[in-house]
């Protein structure tokens, strides 16, 4: 087939799409499939960094990578690559992303309901305490352990009403 | 107090006893915790690392966490000390082979280590024969008491105490138990 491109009539006609669902043939030329969004010319890129780009396209991963944390100046990708994180501040400048990592690592669970620090201030030890009860509390239930159940229900109205520690 | 005195002994957890011993050889809980103010040690210059050793060593000498206990430069260690420590599950592969300032601070009897400058600032771990997690899980939770009276640890109050790897955030807690299963092995059940 020795045509010219049916759109610029000028170039020799290289690519040629045929569209089942309209039921038609186009014979263009390399510059003008590629304008109309065809093709994508050959360039100097891999095969392997265009497929990243496509990925990262795809997933929204571009935008993610390059989150830093201000405190020490990690990326999210270098965590990404590492495994690890720079500072304690990375949970907040990443959180919404750690979160399903998170959560996949720790069964579904996303809220701490173990220990607290000694030092911290007491209104949080409180708040900690009522979270590990309640807990415990739907465990009993789901166990139909009502004698336990009924004891933590007191314990937990008795936390509840008492003074803010 | 040296290695070479650890060296003449074995660690309680070799003895053979405690609770069902004959299938249970160990019981192990380590801890992870960090401290609020310095960067986890991906990020630390060698001036914070060596910032968090002192505040580290200082403190668990000045605590219970320290009774009866030695502390180990593992920077300054021979690679035979380091491979010795390695064996006696005193310190990890990690911890051997790492960089820069970092310790270990070991009870006599080699049922506590605490490492300084591990993957996280500080690793607390108990080991002891047999099956006793419980009696292992209140001791490491006594050093973690009696060091976080003195020092601030990184926390958050949705996620819990925060690790330089996500999947240890939380608790900072692994409970392990090494047993001896030859029968399962024989008939290729596991």
């Amino acid at each position: 087939m020795n045509a010219l491109c049916q759109h610029c009539k000028q170039a020799k006609a290289t690519v040629h799409i045929t569209d089942v669902a309209e039921r038609r043939e186009r014979h263009l030329c390399e510059d003008c499939a590629e304008r109309e969004g065809v093709i994508v010319k050959q360039s100097s890129q891999t095969t392997n960094a265009i497929l990243q780009e496509f990925i990262k396209h795809k997933t929204g991963l571009a935008a993610v990578d390059d989150r830093t944390c201000p405190k020490c100046g990690i990326t999210f990708r270098e965590f990404r690559l590492k495994g690890l994180l720079g500072c304690p501040h990375d949970y907040e400048a990443f959180r919404p992303l750690l979160l399903p990592l998170i959560e996949r690592a720790h069964h579904g669970a996303t809220q701490h309901l173990g220990k607290v620090p000694s030092a911290a201030d007491p209104a949080l030890r409180k708040q900690a305490g009522l979270r590990r009860l309640r807990q415990q509390l739907q465990e009993a239930v789901d166990q139909e352990n009502y004698e336990a159940a009924a004891r933590l229900r007191d314990q937990l109205r008795q936390m509840e009403s008492a003074e803010p520690a | 107090m040296s290695l070479d005195t650890l060296a003449q002994n074995t660690g309680e957890w070799l003895h053979g006893s405690g609770p069902m011993s004959d299938v249970v050889l160990s019981s192990r809980v380590r801890l992870a915790r960090n401290l609020a103010e310095f960067p986890f040690l991906t990020t630390a210059s060698s001036e914070e690392r060596t910032g968090v050793y002192r505040v580290l060593a200082e403190a668990i000498s000045a605590t219970s966490a320290g009774a009866d206990a030695f502390l180990v430069d593992v920077e300054q260690a021979s690679t035979l000390d380091r491979q010795f420590l390695v064996e006696r599950h005193l310190i990890s592969r990690h911890h051997a082979a790492g960089e820069g300032s970092r310790g270990v601070s070991i009870s006599r009897n080699e049922r506590r280590a605490i490492m300084i400058n591990e993957e996280d600032h500080l690793r607390v771990q108990v080991l002891r024969g047999g099956l006793q997690l419980e009696s292992v899980g209140s001791e490491v939770s006594e050093v973690d008491d009696a060091l976080g009276a003195r020092l601030a640890f990184a926390f958050d109050r949705q996620l819990g105490y925060l690790t330089a790897c996500p999947t240890n955030v939380g608790t900072g807690i692994r409970v392990s138990v090494m047993a001896h299963l030859p029968a399962l092995r024989w008939t290729k059940e596991i």
